[in-house]
């Protein structure tokens, strides 16, 4: 395996989502070769970090818009276009 | 003393019902943003997403006594705003142009081909750092802020699916439920999103000495 196709497959690993013969190339591969390591190691630093990150706000202004939308509620039936 | 925890959305569901302002604004701050990213993975620019949003909020708590509590609220609400995009979306080809549609880069952006010589070695290994340097590059900004920037530059279904399978952790049947996108697909938009996002970071940590402290 080259260093290519071992970054390629980096992430998959992460998902438990590689066949059992790839997933052998792999670790025999990355247990050769430092540079694919460290990539590897930050694509699961990545994927650790985003765990959980709260979802941004809205902008104000948008959150403002939807709330006085639900609090209008129900439309008229001939209220739409 | 601390002030309580936020109530979980469940918890939010009697004052929902009872149309409570402070309830609605609290629902709709955890996760307008993560359904109109969801929105526009399923092809709609930033407006029309924002809009068909819009509408699903007032669909699903005008009919909040026909969530039975079988799913969580989150995918519920999820739920609702596929099913409303996806109509959207049918629409808006109906009457718009190709070059209309978000995503033709969601399929862009594997491992940097020019990261690698012509026989597969890296051309110039990956810069080395770990969390602790993205934490000194930030230089006190959150990493959550930077996690939340780096995933609103990916491609909107690259955005969606990363959000779905990373951010919020759920699996890969659950999120071919909710988005409708195979697990193959999933797996190559994900990876995609990730190395983008290494990349963004690798970024930070390498330009962190030019902006030295004052």
């Amino acid at each position: 395996m080259k260093c290519r196709e071992a970054a390629e497959h980096a992430s998959a690993l992460l998902d438990h989502d590689l066949d059992l013969t790839l997933r052998a190339r792999l670790r025999l591969h990355l247990a050769a070769c430092a540079p694919c390591r460290r990539f590897a190691e930050q694509v699961r630093a990545t994927r650790d970090l985003l765990r959980g990150a709260p979802a941004p706000a809205p902008d104000p202004g948008r959150e403002d818009a939807v709330v006085a939308a639900l609090l209008r509620g129900k439309p008229e039936p001939d209220d739409g276009p | 003393m601390t002030a309580p925890p936020d109530p979980n959305d469940e918890e939010l569901l009697p004052r929902l019902r009872a149309r409570e302002e402070a309830a609605f604004r609290l629902l709709v701050r955890r996760h307008h943003v993560r359904l109109v990213a969801v929105a526009r993975g399923l092809s709609l620019p930033q407006e029309a997403a924002e809009e068909v949003v819009q509408e699903a909020w007032i669909a699903a708590m005008r009919n909040l006594d026909g969530f039975e509590g079988r799913s969580s609220l989150r995918t519920w609400l999820t739920g609702i705003v596929v099913l409303m995009a996806r109509k959207a979306a049918a629409a808006r080809r109906r009457t718009r142009t190709f070059s209309d549609l978000a995503g033709p880069d969601d399929e862009e952006g594997g491992v940097d081909a020019d990261a690698f010589l012509a026989d597969g070695h890296w051309r110039e290994p990956p810069w080395h750092w770990s969390e602790v340097d993205l934490e000194r590059a930030l230089a006190g900004r959150q990493v959550w802020a930077a996690v939340q920037e780096a995933i609103g530059a990916l491609p909107p279904l690259q955005a969606s699916v990363i959000r779905q399978r990373d951010v919020e952790g759920l699996g890969a049947r659950e999120t071919e439920a909710m988005l409708g996108l195979s697990e193959a697909r999933q797996r190559a938009l994900l990876d995609r999103a990730r190395f983008r996002i290494r990349a963004t970071f690798e970024r930070l940590t390498r330009e962190a000495p030019a902006r030295a402290m004052p």
